[in-house]
Formats: C-alpha cells, sequence, structure tokens
C-alpha cells in the first residue's frame, strides 16, 4: 500500500480553493464554475418536458413506460476552458535538494495533485501533461472529486528521467493542443537551452501560463567548500571550481537573474509567476505564495 | 625524555609517519569532491574568476599548519618531554634488601643484617630527591616493602623493620622481581641495588645477567656447622621404641669438632664428639624408648656466628596402644592372640561384667549378645544367631571358608587353603555390610560402617580360638584388618621429621596421591602442596610443624631449622660493588608534557574552529550583491 500523495485533511483544506485565470478564451462556454442551466454533460441536472426538436437520447424511457409522457433528462454544462498541467519530470528534478528533504521533483507532484483536487473538486477538465525531452502520455481527469484517485496514481508512478528540451517539448505542445486554455507549468526551468523563447512562444500562441518554478536549497545557494567536482544531472558534463564565498555569491546572483527573467516573461504575457523553495511545506506553498499571486483563490 | 620508550630515531620515524597520514587526510579532504548539479549554466562565470585566482595557490595552509604543530605537541606530551638534562630527570630505583636467614650471622654485638642496614640507609641517602625508591625484601621469596615513592622517611622505615628470615636467598627470583616492578614503574628506568651476604642456596639459582644492576655486599664468614635436620620414626618391633637421626654439616672451609647434646623429656644422652671435614656432612643415630609424648630437642656445641641452627627440636607424640576390652568367658585362650601385638593392650572381663561404655577403644565380644549395644567400635565372636549385629542367615555345620575377599583393606593379606569350620553362621547381606571372609554359602565375616547412632562393628561368625584355626596365620592378620578397621587412628604409622624453613619435599608411599592427603599446620590451616612424581612438596615461609596425613601414615614436620646458603654468588666484574655519590643539590628537571598536551589541544581547536567542515567561526566576506539583492523568495514576499 503506497502513501498518497496528498493525506485527507489536506484535501479538505483545498477544497475551499478555486482554479483562476484571467483571459476569456474564444470559442469556449463555461466558466469558473459549473453552470446552473442544463445542457449536455455527463452529470444529471433535471428533468422537463419534452419539446419538439429535443434529442430523442435524452428522453427518460422509463418514466413514459409508466406514465405515457415524455421527460427530458437535463445534463449540467461543464466549464469548457481546458486547463493542462506541465509537469516537468526530467533528471534535473531530482538534484539540487538538501538531503533529507523533498527533491523538487516530490514537491512538484504533491503541487500538482494539489492543483488537480482544487481543479477537480470545481468540475474542471484538467489535462496532467509530463514532459522532459518531449511530451510524455497525459492524463485526462474530469468529473469531480471522485476521480481524483486516478491522477494521484498516475502521478504517483511518474519517474524523473531524461534531459529537459523547452523548444522541442512545447512545439510538440502547440501541435497537440491546439484549444488555448490555462497552462500550468510545474518545472525547474533549469535548460541548458533557451527556455524563455518557447514559454513565449506558448504565451503568443494564446495560452494564459501559470509559471511555477521550484528549487532545491543548494540550486539557489550551493553549499560546501573547496575544490568541487560538479557533474550535470541531465547531461553528466563535469565542471571542475573552487567553490568560495565569492563564487557562491556570483551563483546566487545569476541564479536569482534568471529566475528574475522568468518572472518578468510571465508577466508580460498577462502569466503568473510563482517561485517556490522544495524545502517549503506544501500547504505554506499554496496558501501563501499562490494565493498571493492569485493562481488560487 | 622518555619519547614512549623509543630511541630518538624512532620518535621522529613516529613523528614523520603520523604527519604523512595528517597531510594525506589534510589532502584528501581538500580534494575535489564530486557533487551532482541541476544545472552548470550559472557556474560558468560564476567559477572563471576564482578558479584563476587559486589555479596556483594552495587553499588553507594554515589548517595543515596547524595540524601538525598540534600533532608535534601532543606527541611530545606523551613523551612527557622535561627541560633539563636526563641526568636531572627523576628514576626510579629498587632496593634489593637480603633478608634470608644467612643474614642472621652474629658479628660482636649485631648481625649481618645490621650491617647490611646501615648500607641501605647510606644509598637512600645517596639519592636524589626526585629519584623514587621500592624497597623489597629478598630471601626464599621476594616481597616489597614499600612502593615506589620518594618519601625517604617511608623507606627508612621499612628498611629498619627488616628481620631475618629462615628461608635461603633466591637471589635469582629477587633479581627478576626487581626487573619487572623497574620495566612496570612507568617512569625514568634508575638502578636495582642489592644488599646483603650474595650466598645463596642452589648453584642453580645463580642469577642471570641484570642490566643496571648495583651488588654492595656486606662480608660475612662462611664457617658455620649446624644440624640439617632430625628424622624420627616409631621402630617396627616395639610400640614404644623410637629411632631417631640427626644430620649435621660443616657449611665452612676449616674442618670443625662439635659435641652433639640430645635430650627428650628431661632426660640427655650421653653427649658425641663429631668431626667434621670442610663441607662435610655427618650424623648420629639413637634408639630410645618411651611411652609417652615429649620434645626430643638436639643442640650442637661450641656455638658459632649463625646460632639459629644450632639447635633443633621434634615433637613425640603419646605411644598411642589400642585398649581392646575384651568380653569373654575364656580369657586365656585369646592371650597368646591379643598380647602378642605390641600395638594392643588387652583388658579382659567376664561377660556378666559388660558395659557399653568401658575404658577402651574397641570392645571384642566373644559368643554373647549384651542386653544395651555397645557405644564403641566392637568385634563380634560368633554372637547368638537372634542377636546378631548382621543378621543370620543360616548355621553351617563342617563349612569350608573358601575365600578371602583381598579386594578390599580388610582383606588385604590374607591367603589361605580352604579352611574348614566346625561351625559358622551364615551372614545375610546388609546394606553397608563389607563381606570379609565366604563360604560357598555366604559370608561368615562381615564388617559394618558405623552411622549416627551405631558404631562401626564386625562380626566372625565361627570361633577362631577353636580348633585348627588357632594355628592358622591367616587368624592374627585377619584380627589385625579388623582392628585397624575399627581403630585406624591408633595402627597410624608415625613419621618426624626436623627440617628447614622454606620448600620441603616428602617421598609418598606409591599407594598414596594428592587426593588422599591432608596437610595442616600448627594452627590446624591446611597447606597448599603439589605432588609432582610421587613427592610432595610444600612452601613454608616461617618456622612451623606441618602435619601430613594419609590412609595409615602421619608424617610430622618440624620445619624450624633455618635455609642454609651454601654457595657464594660472584657478581659480573663490570658490575658496580660500591655505593653512588650523594647528590646534595640535585636540580630537577622540569615536567612540560602538561603545557604541550594544552598547546597541543589549542592548535587542533583553532584548526577545527576556523578551518573544520563545521565552522562555527567561518570567516565570512559580504559580497554587494548577495546581501543587498533579495531572492526572488523575497521579491515574492516584498510584492
Amino acid at each position: 500500500m503506497h502513501e498518497p500523495l496528498l493525506d485527507s485533511t489536506f484535501l479538505e483544506r483545498l477544497e475551499r480553493l478555486t482554479l483562476h485565470w484571467n483571459k476569456s478564451f474564444s470559442g469556449l462556454v463555461g466558466g469558473h464554475n459549473p453552470s446552473r442551466f442544463g445542457g449536455s454533460g455527463q452529470e444529471f441536472l433535471d428533468h422537463r418536458l419534452f419539446h419538439h426538436g429535443d434529442d430523442l437520447r435524452a428522453v427518460n424511457w422509463r418514466a413514459y413506460m409508466r406514465l405515457e409522457k415524455l421527460f427530458l433528462k437535463m445534463f449540467q454544462v461543464e466549464p469548457r476552458v481546458p486547463v493542462r498541467l506541465m509537469l516537468d519530470t526530467s533528471a534535473s528534478m531530482t538534484a539540487g535538494h538538501t538531503p533529507g528533504q523533498l527533491s523538487k521533483f516530490d514537491f512538484a507532484r504533491k503541487l500538482a495533485a494539489a492543483l488537480c483536487y482544487i481543479g477537480l473538486v470545481r468540475l474542471d477538465t484538467i489535462t496532467l501533461q509530463p514532459f522532459s525531452t518531449k511530451l510524455l502520455d497525459p492524463f485526462l481527469c474530469g468529473g469531480g472529486r471522485h476521480r481524483f484517485q486516478p491522477a494521484e496514481e498516475f502521478l504517483r508512478l511518474l519517474e524523473p528521467k531524461g534531459r529537459t528540451k523547452y523548444l522541442d517539448a512545447v512545439r510538440q505542445f502547440i501541435g497537440e493542443y491546439s484549444q488555448r486554455g490555462l497552462l500550468i507549468v510545474i518545472s525547474d526551468f533549469l535548460d541548458d537551452g533557451d527556455c524563455l523563447h518557447p514559454l513565449q512562444y506558448l504565451a503568443d500562441f494564446g495560452h494564459e501560463l501559470y509559471l511555477i518554478q521550484v528549487w532545491g536549497d543548494e540550486d539557489r545557494v550551493p553549499a560546501g567548500d573547496g575544490e568541487m567536482e560538479l557533474v550535470d544531472a541531465e547531461t553528466g558534463d563535469v565542471l571542475k571550481l573552487g567553490l568560495s564565498n565569492d563564487t557562491r555569491s556570483e551563483y546566487t546572483n545569476a541564479f536569482d537573474a534568471y529566475a528574475g527573467e522568468i518572472r518578468r516573461l510571465a508577466l508580460r504575457n498577462g502569466g503568473r509567476y510563482a517561485g517556490l523553495p522544495s524545502s517549503a511545506s506544501l500547504e505554506e506553498s499554496i496558501f501563501g505564495a499562490l494565493v498571493r499571486t492569485q493562481g488560487v483563490a | 625524555m622518555f619519547f614512549l620508550n623509543l630511541t630518538l630515531g624512532e620518535f621522529a620515524a613516529l613523528l614523520a609517519a603520523l604527519s604523512g597520514i595528517i597531510t594525506a587526510l589534510y589532502l584528501l579532504d581538500r580534494a575535489k569532491r564530486k557533487r551532482i548539479v541541476s544545472t552548470l549554466r550559472f557556474w560558468v562565470d560564476a567559477s572563471r574568476v576564482d578558479e584563476q585566482r587559486r589555479r596556483k595557490r594552495v587553499r588553507d595552509p594554515w589548517s595543515l599548519a596547524l595540524q601538525l604543530l598540534g600533532l608535534l605537541l601532543l606527541l611530545l606530551a606523551i613523551a612527557q618531554l622535561q627541560w633539563g638534562s636526563r641526568e636531572q630527570a627523576g628514576q626510579d630505583h629498587v632496593l634489593l634488601l637480603d633478608t634470608s636467614s644467612w643474614m642472621a650471622q652474629r658479628n660482636g654485638a649485631s648481625n649481618l643484617l645490621d650491617e647490611a642496614k646501615q648500607k641501605a640507609l647510606a644509598y637512600v641517602a645517596s639519592l636524589p630527591p626526585r629519584d623514587r625508591l621500592i624497597v623489597m625484601r629478598t630471601d626464599g621469596l621476594t616481597t616489597p616493602a614499600t612502593s615506589f615513592t620518594n618519601d625517604r622517611k617511608q623507606s627508612f622505615q621499612a628498611i629498619a623493620a627488616s628481620q631475618p628470615s629462615f628461608t635461603a636467598l633466591n637471589l635469582r627470583q629477587g633479581l627478576e622481581s626487581a626487573t619487572r616492578a623497574l620495566h612496570w614503574s612507568g617512569s625514568g628506568r634508575g638502578e636495582i641495588v642489592y644488599i646483603g651476604a650474595a650466598r645463596i642456596a642452589n648453584s642453580d639459582d645463580m642469577p642471570a645477567a641484570t642490566p643496571g644492576l648495583r651488588v654492595v655486599t656486606v662480608e660475612a664468614s662462611s664457617e658455620n656447622v649446624g644440624i640439617r635436620g632430625i628424622g624420627l620414626r616409631r621402630s617396627e618391633s616395639a610400640a614404644n621404641l623410637w629411632e631417631a637421626s640427626i644430620a649435621l654439616r660443616n657449611y665452612g672451609a676449616q674442618a670443625r669438632n662439635v659435641v652433639l647434646h640430645v635430650r627428650f623429656a628431661g632426660s640427655e644422652f650421653e653427649p658425641r664428639r663429631i668431626s667434621l671435614q670442610a663441607g662435610e656432612s655427618g650424623s648420629a643415630e639413637y634408639r630410645f624408648s618411651t611411652s609417652g609424648a615429649g620434645t626430643l630437642a638436639a643442640r650442637i656445641t661450641p656455638g658459632d656466628s649463625l646460632p639459629s641452627d644450632d639447635h633443633a627440636e621434634v615433637e613425640l607424640p603419646p605411644a598411642g596402644l589400642l585398649q581392646v576390652a575384651v568380653f569373654s568367658s575364656r580369657p586365656d585362650a585369646w592371650r597368646p592372640l591379643l598380647d602378642s601385638n605390641p600395638r594392643l593392650h588387652a583388658i579382659y572381663s567376664r561377660p556378666d561384667q559388660y558395659t557399653p561404655h568401658p575404658n577402651a577403644d574397641v570392645l571384642l565380644l566373644d559368643g554373647m549378645a549384651p542386653q544395651s549395644p555397645p557405644q564403641l567400635p566392637s568385634l563380634w565372636i560368633m554372637p547368638p544367631a537372634k542377636d546378631s549385629p548382621v543378621p543370620v542367615a543360616a548355621t553351617q555345620t563342617d563349612a569350608i571358608l573358601n575365600r578371602w575377599h583381598t579386594e578390599t583393606p580388610l582383606g588385604a593379606g590374607l591367603h589361605s587353603k580352604e579352611l574348614r569350620l566346625p561351625s559358622a553362621e551364615i551372614f545375610e547381606s546388609v546394606t553397608g555390610g563389607i563381606p570379609v571372609a565366604s563360604t560357598d554359602e555366604g559370608p561368615v565375616v562381615v564388617a559394618q560402617g558405623g552411622t549416627a547412632d551405631r558404631a562401626r562393628s564386625a562380626v566372625i561368625g565361627f570361633d577362631p580360638m577353636n580348633g585348627p584355626l588357632r594355628f592358622e596365620v591367616s587368624t592374627p592378620l585377619l584380627f589385625a584388618n579388623l582392628l585397624r578397621w575399627l581403630e585406624p587412628e591408633s595402627f597410624r604409622a608415625f613419621q618426624l621429621t626436623a627440617g628447614a624453613v622454606g620448600l620441603a619435599s616428602v617421598p609418598l608411599d606409591a599407594k598414596e596421591s594428592a587426593q588422599t592427603l591432608k596437610i595442616v599446620d600448627d594452627r590446624g590451616l591446611a597447606v597448599p602442596f603439589t605432588v609432582r612424581n610421587g613427592v610432595l612438596q610444600l612452601y613454608t615461609v616461617r618456622p612451623s610443624v606441618v602435619r601430613v596425613l594419609s590412609n595409615d601414615r602421619e608424617r610430622v614436620l618440624s620445619l624450624t631449622l633455618p635455609g642454609m646458603a651454601e654457595f657464594a654468588w660472584q657478581p659480573p666484574a663490570a658490575t658496580p660493588r660500591e655505593l653512588p655519590r650523594t647528590y646534595w643539590f640535585a636540580p630537577s628537571a622540569l615536567d612540560l608534557w602538561k603545557w604541550l598536551a594544552a598547546l597541543g589541544g589549542l592548535a587542533l581547536l583553532i584548526e577545527w574552529l576556523f578551518f573544520g567542515q563545521q565552522r562555527p567561526l567561518r570567516l565570512r566576506r559580504r559580497t554587494a550583491r548577495s546581501e543587498s539583492s533579495p531572492s526572488p523568495r523575497e521579491e515574492l514576499a516584498n510584492k
């Protein structure tokens, strides 16, 4: 029996939250909350008298056989804004954390599970899309909180491996998902190539970006002192250097500058950005940083 | 310096080896550590400047220097470095004071030990104040009188309290003990000083060459004639007859004539004049008869400078006749049998005069069964069948005694052809019964062990005084065995010896073993002993009387004579023979090891504080960027 990613107490607290987006996406119906009017959908809403032209497939034939009157079943209209969650599963997500703490990958999939649950509670349809070098098999979930268990199982079975190639993954994403919607990207954004331009492509395509950058403590402030042999977790490249306070300071400055660029990209395109250290608690991250950035409310 | 008991070269090698290990550990600690990181994109720019800056510079040289300095200081502290020359450092010495029996030799109003004490006191006074000394008294054994101390008063008291012992000097053991004590002292190795007459008991005990030995001898005269021992045993022919042998020896280099005076219980034998050549041993034999206890004392005149071996005494036990109370209506028939044994004294009474508590050791009940059972060991002769102490199974006429149970002590030595018995009682087999003689129908002589409410008893189921049996040689032997079994104390063979204190050896009979021996001293305490190759060995350190009890023998060792040293030991020619010069104002060396240990610890502490992995006092260099620019997280918080 595997330990669940999120415990039930925390899930109860998440039920108060809702995923938010700012844009209005053309050609879509539905909004943030389920409609009070009937329509096509999966969840039963009510009955009404049959009128000429109604869909015969929605007639309640059992009631007709008993009452000899035609009643039509009405279903709840589901929101149509697609919510997609890209989860970075590259090998770099396992590096950079302090021993004894959650890795970036574990933190990221717990966060993804929490956001997925928030969306399910509000009857949003969410696509979980893991990626590294390219897009991996997605998982589509919707239909309420009782559909959370398969999504959690999907996230739990993910394994971090591969090299991040944002350009290839974004190109593939645009090709497969033509419908615009909310795009949550949970990643460390540590691509040896350029990840800013691919993200800009996504924004230009019409997606609303919610960029959540996850870093380990040692990703930002490297520990240790003296001669080091640094090995890239994804490429295996080796760099030998002497780590000192000066070097550490330069490194942190470079990291902060890069995080600032990602943040500016998100804000510039009408999206949002949140930077979360993996050492922070998940509850603090969601009810603190994500609420402040209005990603959830 | 002790350098951990190493030479300077070995110490330097040890320091170099440890320094090499420290340097290797230092280099290992400062070696490149492999670390897996998420990306290298931020490192390239950050490391370029730093790498150029450090390329040709050893990192943290002060760390290595502090570690090596700390190691050096700690090693010197362990080596107990002292400030001053080696002569100024304190050393440990062992003073072996000879307290053997030879040191009791008189020299005017004093003895040799008094002279040795004076030299020992002079030696102690000559030592530098920092030197420690242990006083050990050595004779047959070597015992420390003090611990290693520089309290001279304690050493003086131990020397003054020393007295001559009764054992001869075992110098080899003494020097070995002194060497061990010096080795374990843990301080500067001083010298071993022997002060005494240097006379040892055995030429086999010549000591081996001992480093650091100083021998200060006292002049002793070797002219001495003494009693070596007294042997005393009871004659086999008569109970009250004793045979004594007194051994003398001339230890000197000149012939001597001495007069041996022997007296027993106030009666003096005629003095005997004995001439002994140099190194010759002689003996004198005495035979005397006594039925009582007493002391046999031997003394030689004229006396010499060692009076302790001019006199010896042996205590004789009482005669120990076995009192047999015979209740019989035919005493004349018993007299030839019982009176022929010199160890027996028979008292004859009629059966109607029977009493259960007669003044005797053993009862002999001839053809009678008393109303009250005897309270003493008893021998029954053809008791009435219904009152026999051993149930009678049957009465047989013309029985043939055809088996003696020689496997038991009761049947030892009994052999005969078939004996025809006119009438015999056949006894039943009972628990605890020991058959001694049997016919085909069953035992006719049975012995029965004693219990809490019943004394030992033996029953003869036929009349040994009737017919041809009285002329058989087996009859007196049977009675001797039965009486010896009933009252073994009275038949115990005595052997008395006067010998020297120290190691005593007693040859044992073939049937005697360590399990059958019981050895006690004159205080009744058990004496430890060993039996090796049929010889009993025991050791005494003071004059005492030791009783060796076995099955039917008792040996009394009166170990009151002093152990004599017959050989003079000549130390090696290079051995110092005189007392050392006196250090009146010997300067003392200064101990530095405490300061060195503190400094070494301080060096390692400083190294850990400033260069350790978990350094609490890391020197942080502030950088403008890291302190002034907030992190993205802080930016968000501010936002």
